[in-house]
């Protein structure tokens, strides 16, 4: 029983291989296919030159079953059977013209995605364009075993294609096919898009950090600030400040945005230093210095992030953290 | 390179449809249920009745398993296919022909109803319905059978629309609207798809000779005369009122009662059964053999004429009594009836000129003269003794002749119910029940004839004929079935002699209606209601089922193609289609695709409406900055217009979605609207 599923296994992985050299050679020697390689600047419109069309496996054996009827009705001369047939096949015919359509004229306006951690899901945000008044339906986004299914009112629609993350870092788009089987199933209308747009994803945080470095009692009450605390100094507002460190009376005499700036006790800050964890291998560094970035902001303090390259903070509130993610996500 | 963008770019991977839903949804299950009832519709007609009620019973039941989605075991669905499929051949007497292909396919579109589970069943089921329709064209071909295909035609891909489609059609109000929209779409695809339909069916090249045979029919053959004739044979015939022949003639047709339709010639006879002569074998395959036409002498003008015949399944095609050369493709045997090389199985189209006075087969040979006085021996002795009283008395032919049939007309009576009649039949009927039709007389006729040592044979054919006064053409129908006799007479060949209008003139000079009085169904009125069915009829047999290789030769040759070699097929199919492809593809681009949402349909209309009144709606304008313009232009409608158009903008862009009742009624109440115009005012405009 084992030895037969691995022989088809075998058989399956040689198939897939030689599939999959077919295909290059066909990426070599086919300009087409090769050009939308290369990433494309936004808007895409999706233009004749780029959509495929093929029969789907219904569609073949749909055609198999028209060819035998018309034979059929050919060699008997029946004219009703044969406008039958020739019916169905023009009907196949205009799917076919219906699919290509469906697709023609299609533009890809924008593309993004939130910022996730590694191993969750991403949501790809495409916004697409119908180009003309027209509805077009049943239209299918994929990219790997990620897909779903979309259709255009009239005007813009904004369609999400969750896909699985799997690395930190900035990656690109990459080649989403958006493919149709409109209106009869017996074509499938395709094209690909290769959007020059990429998507972060941040380093995956570590499920059980030690505490945060110089916070070894995490048990402590969180520090609270209270409304009759003193600030030890007002600055301009900077992009990312928290809302709860304005100054809101102090901006109103202003005339410009000010923020409280607290002498910080000790400890209050952490210093997240790449240099100091120890024997730790880069990857797992990199997750746990993600994790305490987090977890500072959680606990309202404010963090400093030490790389071997850069150093960012002191700081803290969603700016902050961004930037400490999206230089942990970027390390090499 | 990352994970992502290295695995995307690697390979290139078509992308497959999404798997659809594993179950089929009631719906669904509907549409492919309707399909199927509408395939089954135009083979159900030539189905055994009984037969195609089981079809049907099958079909309800399995529907509403389906509709409660439920699962008939597999141990009662097997024996009821093994039941099903018993009963088709029990139907059809156990033989294996086009009608049990036919049933069993009936059958088994009905039965595949209880396992249809999945969208890959719906789509299975779909195609063998298309190929229950190609079916239903191998029986029948009329137009009525082809209406019911289309109809059909148009729900299965309907249903295969439904069934393809991965996310329900934007918002329609009702299930009857959803239906009414897959249905227009379906006939808009097939409506778009004509053009190149039309030139596949004219242009693509056709079968001059076909490559196999038509499969023939197990069960009852069509009706039709047959190359046998026994005393009962053609009373089916005379039920039967659908038409065997059309004539269209060229000139001026022949008298009613020259109207004599030949077909078969039957000489043998075993005391009870005619069949055609043993040397009528000869002819099967010798078509193109030497010509054995005997000698015919015309002595009146020739009439031209052009017949239709229906398929008869037989070889043998009918002419005006008597045509003086078989048209191309055919034969005429040596007792002057035509025959085609091969069983007609469809319309038979064919020229013909005809003499109805002649002289045909004045020197006759020794060998046949004897074969057209065999008789069966021991058999009618009565007859026999009253035959060689008369010869005694009078021996001349056309002393014989006229006193039978004085005899005929003095103490027979017609009737198409006669008692039934013994071991020898001629006595039987000469002397004891004096009554029947045509076949009786004729037989009985021939009989005495020979016995009186004058060679004479039996002509089945038709008598009379139908004038269709909308198409200018005559119609034949199967219940103008007649037979009549032929004696052979020194120095004048053949004479066709009528026994029966020797009982019943009327027979000859107004056809069989004289027999039975007009008919109630087609009454006075239904009378020129069954010529308009026939005269369209006609023209179907015309343009549809008449149009081959042959005639597509002749269309080719409007072209300048002479030939017709397969290069010249090629080029004027290309050009066809292309044009085709032109019109379809310029309609596709041009119009709109797919169901409109109704409610902004009716706001368009309500919008058009207001810009009647002179108050059109800017491009940039959203409806509630309209309405308030609107509501200062025309203050009569100023409420209206401003609630019609706030409950538009609810509908159009509030977040909530609104309740699908509601938004119908929106659409009523926009298409009910009129601008409310003020009553003192008076009409403005040219005075």
């Amino acid at each position: 029983m084992s030895a037969v599923l691995t022989g088809t296994g075998a058989v399956r992985s040689g198939l897939a291989r030689w599939r999959e050299r077919a295909l290059q050679i066909a990426e070599n020697r086919l300009p087409a296919l090769t050009r939308l390689k290369q990433p494309e600047a936004l808007p895409i419109p999706i233009g004749r030159r780029r959509i495929y069309v093929l029969p789907t496996r219904y569609g073949l054996f749909f055609a198999t079953l028209l060819a035998a009827m018309t034979l059929g009705a050919l060699n008997y001369n029946n004219n009703p059977a044969l406008m039958l047939c020739f019916l169905l096949g023009s009907a196949a015919h205009t799917s076919l013209l219906r699919a290509y359509l469906n697709l023609r004229g299609l533009r890809l306006a924008q593309v993004g995605a939130d910022a996730v951690h590694a191993g969750e899901a991403q949501t790809l945000r495409l916004l697409f364009d119908a180009g003309e008044i027209r509805q077009r339906r049943d239209l299918v986004l994929r990219q790997g075993t990620a897909s779903a299914v979309f259709a255009l009112a009239p005007n813009r629609v904004e369609t999400r294609l969750v896909r699985a993350t799997i690395r930190r870092g900035l990656h690109p788009a990459g080649r989403i096919a958006v493919s149709t089987t409109h209106p009869l199933g017996l074509f499938v209308a395709w094209s690909w898009l290769n959007p020059q747009a990429s998507t972060l994803v941040y380093p995956a945080l570590e499920a059980q950090p030690p505490p945060l470095p110089g916070r070894g009692d995490r048990g402590q009450p969180r520090r609270r600030r209270h409304a009759d605390e003193e600030p030890h100094s007002l600055r301009d507002y900077r992009s990312g400040d928290p809302l709860r460190l304005m100054a809101w009376k102090r901006t109103a005499q202003a005339g410009r945005l000010m923020v409280r700036e607290y002498e910080s006790p000790v400890g209050a800050d952490v210093t997240l230093d790449w240099a100091e964890l120890g024997p730790l291998e880069a990857e797992a560094r990199i997750r746990r210095l993600a994790r305490w970035v987090v977890d500072a902001e959680r606990e309202s303090l404010r963090s400093t992030l030490v790389l071997p390259a850069t150093r960012l903070g002191p700081g803290s509130g969603p700016a902050h953290v961004h930037a400490c993610l999206r230089a942990l996500a970027l390390l090499p | 390179m990352s994970a992502l963008a290295s695995r995307s770019a690697s390979t290139l991977p078509k992308p497959r449809s999404p798997a659809p839903a594993p179950v089929l949804d009631r719906q669904d299950f509907l549409w492919c249920a309707a399909s199927i009832f509408a395939a089954l519709l135009p083979l159900a007609q030539s189905l055994a009745p009984w037969f195609a009620l089981l079809v049907f019973g099958i079909a309800l039941i399995a529907t509403g398993y389906g509709w409660r989605q439920r699962i008939l075991s597999a141990w009662v669905r097997l024996p009821l296919t093994l039941f099903v499929a018993g009963a088709a051949f029990y139907a059809y007497d156990f033989r294996f022909g086009r009608d049990t292909g036919g049933a069993l396919l009936a059958a088994m579109l009905a039965l595949k109803l209880l396992e249809l589970r999945r969208p890959r069943d719906a789509r299975s089921v779909l195609s063998y319905s298309l190929f229950a329709l190609m079916a239903a064209f191998l029986q029948d071909q009329s137009p009525l059978t082809f209406a019911l295909a289309l109809t059909a035609t148009v729900l299965i891909v309907a249903t295969l629309a439904r069934t393809s489609q991965l996310a329900p059609p934007p918002s329609t109000f009702s299930m009857r609207g959803e239906i009414a929209s897959q249905l227009q779409a379906a006939a808009w695809l097939l409506v778009l798809s004509l053009p190149l339909a039309v030139v596949g069916f004219f242009l693509f090249p056709r079968l001059a000779t076909p490559l196999w045979g038509l499969p023939g029919n197990a069960g009852e053959a069509r009706t039709g005369l047959g190359n046998e004739m026994s005393p009962g044979d053609m009373v089916k015939l005379f039920s039967d009122d659908s038409p065997a022949l059309r004539v269209q003639f060229f000139g001026v047709p022949p008298e009613q009662s020259e109207l004599y339709w030949r077909g078969p010639v039957l000489v043998d006879f075993d005391g009870r059964k005619w069949t055609r002569s043993p040397r009528a074998s000869e002819f099967r395959d010798d078509l193109r053999g030497r010509d054995e036409a005997p000698e015919l002498v015309p002595l009146g003008s020739a009439v031209d004429y052009e017949i239709v015949q229906e398929p008869t399944d037989r070889r043998y095609l009918v002419a005006l009594d008597l045509p003086l050369a078989a048209p191309e493709f055919m034969r005429m045997a040596f007792d002057g009836t035509l025959y085609a090389a091969r069983p007609q199985t469809d319309l038979s189209r064919y020229r013909a000129s005809s003499v109805t006075s002649y002289r045909f087969e004045p020197n006759l040979p020794a060998h046949q003269r004897e074969s057209y006085l065999a008789l069966p021996p021991g058999f009618n002795p009565r007859t026999r003794a009253l035959v060689a009283q008369w010869r005694a008395e009078d021996a001349s032919p056309e002393a014989l002749v006229q006193r039978a049939l004085d005899w005929f007309g003095a103490e027979f009576t017609y009737t198409v119910e006669p008692q039934l009649l013994g071991r020898d039949s001629v006595d039987d009927f000469l002397f004891n029940t004096q009554e029947g039709y045509c076949e009786y007389y004729a037989s009985a006729f021939v009989v005495m004839m020979r016995m009186a040592q004058l060679p004479a044979r039996v002509v089945t054919g038709y008598q009379g004929a139908y004038r269709n006064t909308i198409g200018d053409y005559w119609v034949v129908r199967h219940s103008d079935a007649h037979a009549w006799t032929e004696v052979w007479q020194e120095g004048r060949g053949w004479v066709r002699v009528d026994p029966t209008s020797a009982v019943s003139p009327a027979r000859i000079e107004r056809g069989t209606e004289a027999l039975s009085g007009p008919q109630p169904f087609w009454g006075r009125l239904g009378g020129p209601l069954f010529e308009a069915g026939d005269w369209l009829q006609r023209h179907w047999n015309d343009l549809v089922l008449g149009f081959n290789a042959a005639q597509q030769r002749n269309l080719l040759h409007v072209f300048g193609l002479r030939d017709g070699s397969a290069r010249d097929f090629g080029l004027i199919l290309g050009i066809g289609a292309g044009i085709a492809l032109a019109i379809t593809l310029g309609v596709l681009l041009r119009a709109p695709r797919g169901p409109r949402d109704p409610l902004r349909r009716a706001y368009a209309e309500f919008l058009a409406r207001l810009a009647r009144a002179g108050v059109p709606k800017a491009a940039h304008e959203g409806p509630l900055a309209y309405a308030e313009r609107v509501a200062s232009a025309l203050p009569e409608s100023a409420a209206h217009v401003r609630t019609l158009s706030q409950r538009y903008a609810r509908w159009r862009y509030a977040a909530t979605a609104t309740s699908t009742s509601e938004g119908a009624t929106l659409r009523d109440d926009l298409q009910r609207f009129r601008v409310t115009r003020p009553t003192t005012r008076t009409a403005r405009g040219p005075t």
